[in-house]
């Protein structure tokens, strides 16, 4: 063979090699990874194309929704997603809302610019768009004229991926019972989503600590990484997590897990629990069954919603053994004074050179007033915000 | 009353020491001493430096957390907020590596004291709301507003006036070093970044209130704005004002000057870099933020024993005009 021909065999076998990976299956920009036994992977990739096609093309509609502001002959699919917006949005009282479109895209124009977005302005708007409404049936759908009017712009993000992936599960589970392949090991992950067919333990990597083994018992998994999900904006590095009431990005966003049984509710959750201060965050996972939640603040304290760890501690992965229970009984004195007000206080466990190991207990949640713990302040409370209000809830 | 916690943990006790902090309702009342001008706090002084100030000072650089500052302490303090400033790590530290630290620090705090202010909007609606039906009505915050005028009207012509403010500021703990016989001051705490203006001062109220701009307030000033600011207050114009819009307004105004802090700031920051760089391309060096650190720390070590404590002498500071006027 003439090396012309060689550089032409090469060059074709190149093209294939190209044309493979091309076929990675990919929605709507985005990379989504399924994972099989490893002589059924192929099979199922290829016969859940048909129905990533299908979802491509609901993704386009909603563009087109976006860019029109009305779309004719709605997918039974779309509506379906409008549906959910509705609902979650009412189901956690605007903590979620698919209505943050634009003003993501006004956070995006300014991390170009680097310009900071005026806060008071941006919650006037951000409240104007939460009462935004459309109509939709199954011949249209149609942003009301005052929606477009103010450029209101849908933006599913954690409804999107999660209800993405529930659609594939089920695919999934169909061609498993028509092609009669084994479902038991399959699994998908979808931007910040993960979804198990299978009970396993999972290792979770967030930046700046020790990876996190978790078990996941056929539940989906959402990981917002605390260092990944900031932006850039002039000098100021803010959350690219927006709270739906202020469209102001989140303030002392910790990184959080989502742990659900299915993949929409992770997804949504998700997105609600980290606009929310921790307390109230873990206090909200506590109440929707099936859904569990572990944020971790910037110093890298752990606080975990009641049943997180139950899961690792029936599985035996729990660090701590019941021979290592102590309890601590502390009083506080009352004070005769004529107004009296509940006092703050701080305990915590050191080492013998005084660094904190665990933190026990905080009263109070004004920082105006824990600054006033002085050594703890100096110590634990002026690095990490987050903290407080915290202490109620399980952490290690 | 006494509380239990019950928890596992995989540490022995003998090798730990519990930690108990309470914030006691008693304070040491600082030792008093004579004011020193002294052009070496010229930097403070041009900052409007109070004991304020100071506790912020302290409160950065206090390691171990027992009221005072060493050299020690700020040196190594000062080390590593060099260190943390140096984003790319190669010893110097740019203009955009130092606005970008400054940026980030600034947030924390606007966001820190934002959140404690907006909830202490919700206790001053209550308390405004004396028939607790969460309705503020027009009586109840006229009612709340003239106890806030008589207050702050002591003259004989009912007008609120800053004339008296210059004395009040040099008698006030921390801007002198005078404490009246027999007063225990609280400890001075760190100053507000927001500065927020406030009918809890003299000087908030009037920034509030004053609509003609003559510095002073009279009670037929004070019951217009006060009018005005409930009727824009209730947005959805049913006569009354609900803690959402009540919180609102607030929210508001405290953006705006949050906007405004940030703005002038970074302005401020910017100047400092440049001050420190020398005007050279290459960045800080770990010599030229000491030499800075030296004259900061000798600006506060006014009684000159090597550690910064709330005994040491404040900075002159002439009067409260100039610090108000250096302040803004």
């Amino acid at each position: 063979m003439t090396s012309k021909r060689w550089i032409l065999f090469s060059g074709l076998l190149l093209a294939l090699i190209l044309a493979n990976a091309a076929k990675a299956l990919e929605l709507a920009g985005l990379p989504l990874v399924v994972k099989a036994d490893s002589t059924n992977q192929a099979k199922f990739e290829q016969a859940l194309k048909p129905r990533v096609e299908q979802l491509e093309r609901v993704a386009q509609q909603l563009e087109q929704l976006n860019r029109d502001g009305k779309l004719t002959a709605p997918s039974v699919e779309l509506l379906e997603l409008l549906t959910l917006c509705e609902q979650w949005q009412n189901q956690l009282h605007n903590a979620f809302s698919c209505r943050l479109g634009a003003l993501q895209k006004d956070w995006q124009a300014a991390e170009i610019n680097g310009e900071l977005l005026d806060r008071a302005a941006l919650r006037q708007k951000a409240r104007n768009h939460l009462k935004l409404q459309w109509r939709a049936d199954k011949t249209e759908v149609h942003l009301s004229n005052e929606a477009q009017k103010e450029g209101l712009q849908l933006n599913l993000h954690g409804l999107w991926h999660g209800w993405v992936l529930d659609q594939l599960a089920t695919e999934a589970k169909r061609i498993s019972a028509q092609q009669k392949l084994a479902l038991d090991n399959i699994s998908f992950r979808y931007g910040d989503l993960l979804l198990l067919n299978k009970t396993d333990l999972h290792s979770v990597v967030i930046e700046g600590l020790s990876p996190l083994q978790l078990t996941l018992d056929k539940q989906a998994l959402v990981v917002l990484d605390r260092q990944k999900n900031l932006r850039k904006v002039g000098h100021y590095w803010l959350s690219r997590k927006l709270v739906s009431k202020e469209g102001w990005p989140v303030e002392f966003a910790p990184s959080l897990l989502v742990r659900a049984s299915s993949a929409v509710q992770a997804g949504v959750m998700a997105q609600a629990l980290i606009t929310m201060p921790i307390s109230a965050a873990l206090e909200q996972a506590d109440k929707v069954t099936g859904v569990e939640a572990l944020a971790i603040t910037e110093t890298g304290m752990f606080f975990a919603s009641q049943e997180w760890y139950s899961a690792q501690l029936a599985n035996g992965t729990s660090p701590w053994k019941p021979e290592q229970r102590f309890q601590i009984e502390y009083e506080i004195p009352a004070l005769d004074v004529a107004e009296y007000r509940r006092p703050y206080l701080a305990i915590w466990i050191t080492d013998s050179e005084g660094k904190s190991i665990r933190q026990l207990q905080v009263l109070g949640d004004s920082s105006r007033w824990l600054r006033e713990l002085r050594s703890w302040w100096r110590k634990i409370g002026r690095a990490d915000d987050s903290l407080i209000g915290c202490f109620s809830w399980r952490h290690a | 009353m006494k509380k239990m916690i019950t928890m596992k943990a995989s540490l022995t006790a003998s090798t730990l020491a519990l930690l108990v902090a309470l914030a006691g309702c008693q304070s040491t009342a600082p030792k008093t001493a004579a004011p020193a001008a002294d052009d070496r706090s010229k930097h403070q002084a041009d900052h409007g430096a109070s004991a304020g100030h100071r506790a912020a000072f302290i409160e950065d650089f206090d390691k171990d957390a027992d009221g005072k500052v060493t050299r020690a302490e700020f040196d190594l303090g000062r080390a590593a907020k060099l260190k943390a400033m140096d984003a790319n790590g190669n010893g110097l530290v740019d203009e955009n590596e130092y606005l970008d630290h400054f940026a980030q620090d600034l947030e924390k705090r606007i966001s820190s004291e934002r959140k404690d202010q907006v909830e202490q909007s919700v206790v001053r609606f209550k308390s405004i709301d004396t028939n607790n039906d969460g309705k503020m009505t027009w009586d109840e915050y006229w009612a709340s507003g003239q106890k806030t005028f008589k207050h702050f009207a002591k003259s004989a012509d009912g007008v609120v006036t800053l004339k008296a403010k210059d004395k009040e500021w040099d008698a006030a703990p921390g801007n002198n070093q005078q404490q009246g016989a027999g007063v225990t001051p609280a400890a001075p705490i760190r100053s507000s970044v927001l500065r927020m203006p406030s009918s809890h001062s003299l000087e908030g109220f009037i920034d509030i209130n004053d609509l003609n701009g003559d510095q002073q307030v009279t009670a037929e000033e004070f019951k217009q704005v006060r009018r005005d600011i409930f009727d824009s207050t209730d947005t959805n114009k049913d006569g009354w004002v609900n803690p959402e819009e009540y919180t609102l307004e607030f929210t508001n105004r405290l953006d705006r000057q949050a906007k405004q802090v940030r703005t002038a700031q970074m302005k401020q920051a910017k100047v400092r870099y440049d001050i420190l760089n020398g005007n050279k391309d290459e960045g800080i060096s770990l010599e030229e933020f000491g030499v800075s650190g030296s004259r900061i720390f000798a600006g506060w070590d006014l009684n000159d024993d090597g550690v910064v404590t709330n005994d040491d002498p404040l900075p002159k500071v002439k009067s409260y005009a100039e610090a108000k006027k250096i302040s803004r």
